[in-house]
């Protein structure tokens, strides 16, 4: 089912917690919701369940405005950040409590709820309550709740957050997997950007309830709409710098650089309103080579690789290196065309 | 530091020994009293059961047995009366975005603290204008009144402990509020409800002041005003028949007590602001 959400603003008392959010899910889609705390995340979550009600602004499910339906008859299944299981039943009666509410004869729900506990692996745990299991079979119960009604549209609040990491990583790929193989419209929050780079197969950027920008992952990740979803996304190297025209075309001049870094045949898009802007480069873009003006300053270990930090003139430049040694010294390049053109900070 | 411990805990247990002592000796000499044949002094000798015999007697002014069921109707109705008019109220004040749900809770809290006896006059004119003066359901409405407002802010503890993301689970899943309200608030307030009933029993059970105001006469007394009526008999006072009468109106709340212990604590833990550990 197509999700889409048009110009959704919500305002508790004075304070906006969504502004004017526009964006579409295509059917089977699964869409990642990153943003620092407070960017409003959740709160899109719940007008998409419909436990809040928008102060302007619409939600349709496959073009139908369902904006002022309740949440009982938009069809959607969630999973809590603290998953909400209720304490006081049993696994099998958390996991049937969507189906007997549909009324459907205790034959069918017991079907039902044998088949999604043997897809999430959580047969033998049935009988248990709540509390009796680990944080990572309650998010599996969570997750059997939601899905057991087979709902149009699956709404995931940070369904990882309480999971160590190790178990995190699985759990990643296996709702993942789940969801292709389920096809269903998902919307994903989190504010892990390893987590939404890896499971999205679209990005969604919140930032004090706007959205900043939208796209598959890789592309949002490359060509970042300003600094701060550049960094929001992963270590980027940022260098205050100019455009200058020249007969070719523009070049991007970082200060201190005896050349210019980048050249376009025509002036960016992205700089508007003057020729100062932000040049980003990604430190796995940076390539070292032995000797040159360079100084190493410092390598820290990084995910099996070595985050080596270099100082250029007045800059610091951190280059991801796949080998332990970094050179003492080293002339700095970059890959082609990985520097990235950024407006300026306001 | 373990002895500075034991000696740290010693001090409030004999304080709390001196004190309790002579209200245990009284409660231990209750039974002896009540089953002895004679009492003389306070001394009881002898064993029998004519106390209890004497006092189920059917009387003119209505034996025991009668006040007892008396009590116990306006115990159990004042209790669920109680119940009927603070769980919607503690639930609304707790869930639902009305205005002015801080001044209300203040005024609550307030009224709590309101002298009741300085309303007397004016209750009495209600009741005589409903025709609820002299019933055990007047005396049981004018009791919900005085106490609603303490019963909502315990209840409006309980609820305040549940997370909301519970009932937004079940809305999700296909229910109503109200069925939310049904299938996991009232389960998950479950240890709040009962501490409330337990104490709300025994609280109409022993009421002796509005019954002694509102009840005037002696076909309607309960056991409160019974036992006080063998004490303050024109005869000789007959302790053997006074501490029966006792026994049979203190049992009740001991085996309440005693079964709801583990609820009523948890009220208390709460009322108090602290969070029992979950």
């Amino acid at each position: 089912m197509r999700l889409q959400v048009r110009e959704l603003s919500k305002r508790f008392g004075h304070v906006w917690a969504l502004r004017e959010v526009s964006f579409t899910v295509e059917a089977g889609e699964l869409a990642v919701l990153l943003g620092p705390s407070g960017s409003g995340k959740t709160t899109l979550l719940w007008l998409v369940a419909g436990l809040e009600e928008p102060t302007s602004g619409q939600v349709l499910f496959d073009g139908k405005n369902v904006s002022s339906m309740s949440p009982r008859h938009r069809n959607v299944g969630m999973v809590f950040q603290n998953y909400a299981l209720y304490p006081h039943m049993s696994v099998l009666d958390n996991i049937a409590f969507p189906l007997r509410l549909q009324g459907l004869s205790s034959d069918e729900r017991q079907a039902r709820v044998r088949e999604v506990a043997r897809m999430l692996s959580i047969e033998e745990l049935l009988q248990r309550r709540p509390d009796q299991l680990s944080g990572g079979q309650q998010q599996r119960v969570a997750l059997a709740r939601a899905l057991v009604k087979r709902p149009a549209v699956l709404l995931l609040d940070e369904p990882l957050a309480n999971l160590d990491p190790v178990l995190r990583r699985s759990a990643r790929d296996e709702i993942r997997s789940l969801q292709r193989r389920l096809g269903i419209t998902t919307l994903w929050v989190t504010h892990d950007r390893d987590e939404a780079m890896a499971v999205g197969d679209r990005l969604i950027v919140l930032r004090e309830g706007r959205l900043v920008q939208e796209g598959p992952p890789t592309e949002v990740y490359r060509r970042p709409k300003d600094a701060v979803v550049a960094t929001l996304l992963g270590e980027i190297n940022l260098w205050p710098a100019q455009l200058r025209q020249c007969s070719s075309g523009w070049n991007l001049w970082v200060d201190g650089w005896p050349e210019p870094i980048a050249r376009w045949p025509c002036r960016p898009e992205e700089v508007r309103g003057g020729d100062d802007c932000l040049a980003g480069v990604r430190p796995e873009d940076v390539v070292v080579h032995p000797d040159g003006p360079a100084e190493l300053l410092g390598v820290e270990p990084w995910h099996g690789a070595t985050m080596a930090c270099y100082r250029l003139g007045p800059h610091r430049v951190r280059a991801l290196l796949l080998r332990d040694q970094a050179p003492a010294t080293a002339s700095i390049s970059f890959l082609q065309g990985s520097v990235i053109v950024l407006p300026p900070p306001r | 530091m373990d002895r500075l411990r034991s000696a740290g805990s010693l001090l409030p247990l004999m304080a709390l020994v001196a004190i309790t002592t002579p209200l245990i000796l009284l409660y231990g000499w209750l039974p002896l009293a009540a089953f002895a044949d004679e009492v003389r002094g306070l001394r009881p000798s002898g064993l029998t059961l004519d106390n209890f015999r004497e006092l189920f007697q059917p009387v003119a002014g209505g034996s025991l047995a009668e006040a007892s069921v008396r009590s116990l109707l306006l115990a159990c109705g004042y209790s669920l009366l109680l119940l009927a008019a603070a769980l919607p109220a503690a639930y609304a004040l707790s869930r639902l975005p009305m205005p002015g749900r801080r001044a209300v809770l203040a005024a609550l809290l307030a009224l709590h603290a309101f002298p009741f006896l300085s309303l007397l006059v004016g209750v009495y004119q209600v009741l005589r204008e409903l025709g609820l003066y002299n019933s055990l359901l007047g005396v049981a409405l004018v009791k919900t009144a005085t106490e609603v407002p303490l019963a909502v802010w315990v209840m409006k503890g309980f609820f305040d402990r549940i997370p909301w993301e519970l009932e937004a689970a079940v809305l999700v899943d296909g229910g109503t509020r109200w069925l939310a309200f049904r299938r996991v608030c009232l389960p998950q307030a479950r240890p709040g409800i009962l501490a409330l009933l337990t104490f709300a029993f025994v609280s109409g059970w022993n009421e002796f002041l509005l019954p002694y105001i509102f009840l005037p006469s002696q076909q309607q007394w309960t056991l409160p005003l019974f036992v006080r009526s063998l004490i303050a008999d024109y005869r000789f006072v007959d302790y053997g028949v006074v501490a029966a009468a006792s026994l049979v109106y203190v049992a009740p709340p001991l085996l309440l007590f005693w079964a709801g212990q583990k609820y009523l604590l948890q009220t208390y833990a709460l009322s108090g602001g602290v969070r029992a550990a979950r």
